[in-house]
């Protein structure tokens, strides 16, 4: 296991150049080719959560508990939205990023599981601009500051490990078979609303709760507002879904790599 | 680049070796199948078996270059992919001394919506080399690739042959230990060609162990030193790079067949009736150094000399008197040259060079060479001199120069000189036998006795 973990850093030692290249190019082409560019990584966000702010703050009239954080319907949701927002973009790229670019993999010596740490890393940057904007507004509308912030870096670690883990599972699954796509697309649909980022979990019945905790981004969403937001009380079960999440990250991104070093090896006959 | 040479230092001295190496393809009717044999629990095949490669066994020794030779779909491809690491081999071994940069398809690394120099620097990123290293290298290959304000342009705007441009200039000016290229040898205009083999040959000598994967057997020749021949997924012959061709061209020629053996007409010998006068105003409105392009291609000058004399236009015309660069085989071009004198000129010379698309210099004659002794020439005189050239050479694309020079006591003074002029092309009905094999025709008769 720490073999593999070893290779693994070694190949990103090698590549490193190569690596900066292609997370700056996936920064760069996503929007090269749309008419006003960059504006889309900015537009596409509001618009979404507009829309969510919209239909449940304005329609449907939630009201937020006293243990949210924060009174402010639109924070709260941004606080929670911040991690899916990364989690279903990282994946959603993920199972185009090696048929793109199969000519590195067909005809140059190239690690293909490094395209995904490319994804990931150009995605983490985004996900950092997003927050500094989040962080920025939490602050000055509730004017008061974040205290339990430390436990951020955490989360954006054990984030990146699941999502990273899942990528490799899915992204070479894609190549062999590619109904992948649209069960990701269903799958996407379904788990935001499985997760509370829209909803708090607490207006979940008593019983469903523990299914609702199965799930490894409900623990990411809450230490993400746990972080961001000034919530007053730890929420119940916050350090047990903490190593939950740290256990299972670890392995997803272990299974992810194994499955993805097993079926990469006929990568460049699939592709 | 230096590290090249260190590598060679410490590292044993074969570069690659290959030992019993076996591929298996899988051949599935489509994808359900090969699912369904993935997850059968009682190993029910759902396949066909392809070799692809036998038992494939050879060493490349450092700084050699090896060719590899073979009909489509022998493997040779598969074999590259194979020692590259891009494909896993069924069994056998591959051992690897050194950085090897595959060049399986040019500009693998590049990305249409990017610009030149940014996939320049990819690229490179990809060979390892950070953009500072790079930095230091974009001069040499902007330079190589000379496609002039386009490198700032993305790549999708790109012709095939600037591509090609590109994509060779950075393989051959990032240097990696084990250069490996499959059929991209030929690429280009024939200045560009010429540029690209002198470049390879340079990498050769300087020490970087290539394979080569080409049909193209007259570069094989060129620049390897053995060559592997592979039939049918296994070695048929490994073996001194000419003796690998020729077995392989018998092979082929086996296959061929010729529709007429009737011999390519003899070189017209009536010299004399189409003598008929080209004045300077004819050569002048024919000059083919107005119309091909004189500019420099390789940052030399293409035009050159002391001065003493100018070569004011060029006019070349085929037998039929078509102004053209094109000649059948056996056939002949006159290259009327019009020469002016700046100053005394005692016994000067006129002279036609050629050039094959390797950059090999096929053949160089005028005046003096056959005996023909042109007028002394004082400050002013015009002359102008008829050079007939029969091409008795292997068909294809040639370039060549002409040149007016004056014998001193110790050398030739060049006193005007042009290089890279053409291409000529050297044209052969394909379906006559051709009257010889081989670069040029030497004189040969033949007699025999019962």
């Amino acid at each position: 296991m720490i073999g593999l973990a070893r290779r693994f850093v070694d190949k990103i030692v090698t590549n490193r150049h190569m690596l900066k290249c292609l997370v700056v190019r996936e920064l760069k082409s996503r929007y090269a080719d749309s008419l006003i560019g960059s504006s889309w990584a900015v537009i596409h966000p509001v618009a979404t959560v507009a829309t969510y702010t919209f239909v449940f703050s304005f329609v449907l009239k939630s009201k937020l508990g006293q243990h949210a954080g924060t009174g402010n319907f639109l924070l709260w949701l941004l606080s929670g939205i911040l991690p899916w927002f990364f989690f279903s973009e990282t994946m959603q790229r993920s199972l185009t990023i090696l048929i793109e670019n199969r000519t590195l993999i067909t005809k140059s010596v190239f690690p293909s599981e490094l395209l995904l740490l490319c994804n990931l890393l150009a995605n983490l940057v985004k996900h950092g601009i997003m927050f500094i904007i989040v962080m920025s507004l939490i602050i000055v509308i509730d004017g008061r500051l974040p205290l339990m912030l430390f436990y951020l870096p955490l989360y954006v670690v054990l984030l990146s490990l699941f999502t990273i883990g899942l990528g490799w599972c899915l992204s070479a699954a894609y190549v062999y078979v590619r109904d992948v796509g649209q069960v990701l697309n269903v799958v996407i649909g379904l788990w935001f609303f499985y997760t509370p980022i829209v909803y708090e979990p607490s207006s979940i019945p008593e019983g469903l709760q523990p299914l609702l905790r199965i799930n490894p981004l409900y623990h990411v969403v809450q230490g993400y507002r746990v972080a961001m937001l000034s919530v007053q009380r730890l929420p119940d079960g916050f350090y047990g879904g903490l190593i939950y999440l740290v256990a299972l990250s670890v392995v997803i991104c272990l299974v992810g790599g194994i499955v993805f070093k097993y079926l990469k090896q006929d990568f460049a006959e699939m592709l | 680049m230096n590290n090249t040479t260190s590598a060679q230092a410490v590292s044993p001295a074969k570069a690659i070796s290959v030992i019993g190496l076996s591929k298996k393809y899988r051949i599935y009717a489509n994808s359900r199948d090969r699912i369904k044999e993935l997850l059968s629990l009682n190993r029910h095949s759902y396949h066909q078996e392809f070799w692809a490669l036998k038992d494939v066994t050879f060493d490349v020794n450092h700084a050699e270059a090896v060719g590899i030779l073979g009909s489509n779909g022998c493997g040779k491809s598969t074999l590259l992919q194979i020692i590259c690491g891009i494909l896993r081999m069924t069994s056998g071994t591959v051992i690897k001394h050194g950085r090897i940069s595959a060049l399986l398809e040019l500009g693998a690394a590049f990305n249409p919506e990017f610009t030149g120099r940014s996939n320049v620097y990819a690229n490179g990123a990809l060979m390892g080399y950070s953009r500072g290293e790079m930095d230091s290298m974009m001069p040499s290959i902007v330079e190589f690739a000379d496609i002039g304000g386009f490198i700032d342009q993305p790549m999708k705007i790109y012709s095939t042959g600037m591509y090609v441009r590109l994509a060779f200039a950075c393989a051959v000016v990032i240097r990696p230990d084990i250069l490996v290229v499959d059929e991209a040898l030929s690429v280009g205009d024939i200045f560009f060609q010429q540029k690209c083999f002198k470049a390879i040959r340079q990498i050769i000598d300087d020490g970087t162990t290539c394979l080569f994967v080409s049909h193209d057997m007259e570069a094989i020749r060129f620049l390897c030193d053995r060559a592997v021949i592979l039939r049918n997924g296994e070695v048929d012959f490994i073996g001194p790079a000419v003796e690998s061709i020729n077995r392989y061209s018998v092979s082929l020629n086996i296959k061929k067949k010729y529709i007429s053996t009737a011999p390519a007409p003899p070189p017209e010998s009536d010299a004399s009736c189409v003598e008929t006068s080209m004045t300077p105003q004819d050569i002048l409105a024919h000059n083919v150094l107005d119309n091909i392009s004189t500019v420099d291609n390789d940052g030399r000058a293409v035009r050159h000399g002391a001065g003493g004399m100018m070569l004011l236009g060029l006019r070349v015309i085929n037998e039929a008197g078509l102004d053209t660069l094109a000649v059948e085989l056996m056939h002949s071009l006159d290259f009327y040259v019009l020469v002016k004198a700046n100053e005394t000129i005692i016994d000067p010379n006129v002279a036609v060079t050629l050039f094959d698309r390797l950059g090999n210099f096929v053949f160089a004659g005028g005046a003096r060479q056959v005996g023909h002794r042109l007028p002394d020439m004082s400050a002013g005189d015009c002359c102008v001199v008829r050079l007939k050239l029969t091409f008795t050479v292997k068909p294809g694309y040639y370039t060549f120069g002409i040149g007016a020079s004056e014998p001193t006591e110790t050398a030739t003074c060049y006193h005007d000189r042009f290089e890279g002029l053409g291409p000529i092309i050297v044209t052969f009905d394909e379906t006559m036998e051709l009257p010889f094999h081989g670069m040029t025709m030497l004189p040969l008769q033949v007699s025999n006795w019962i």
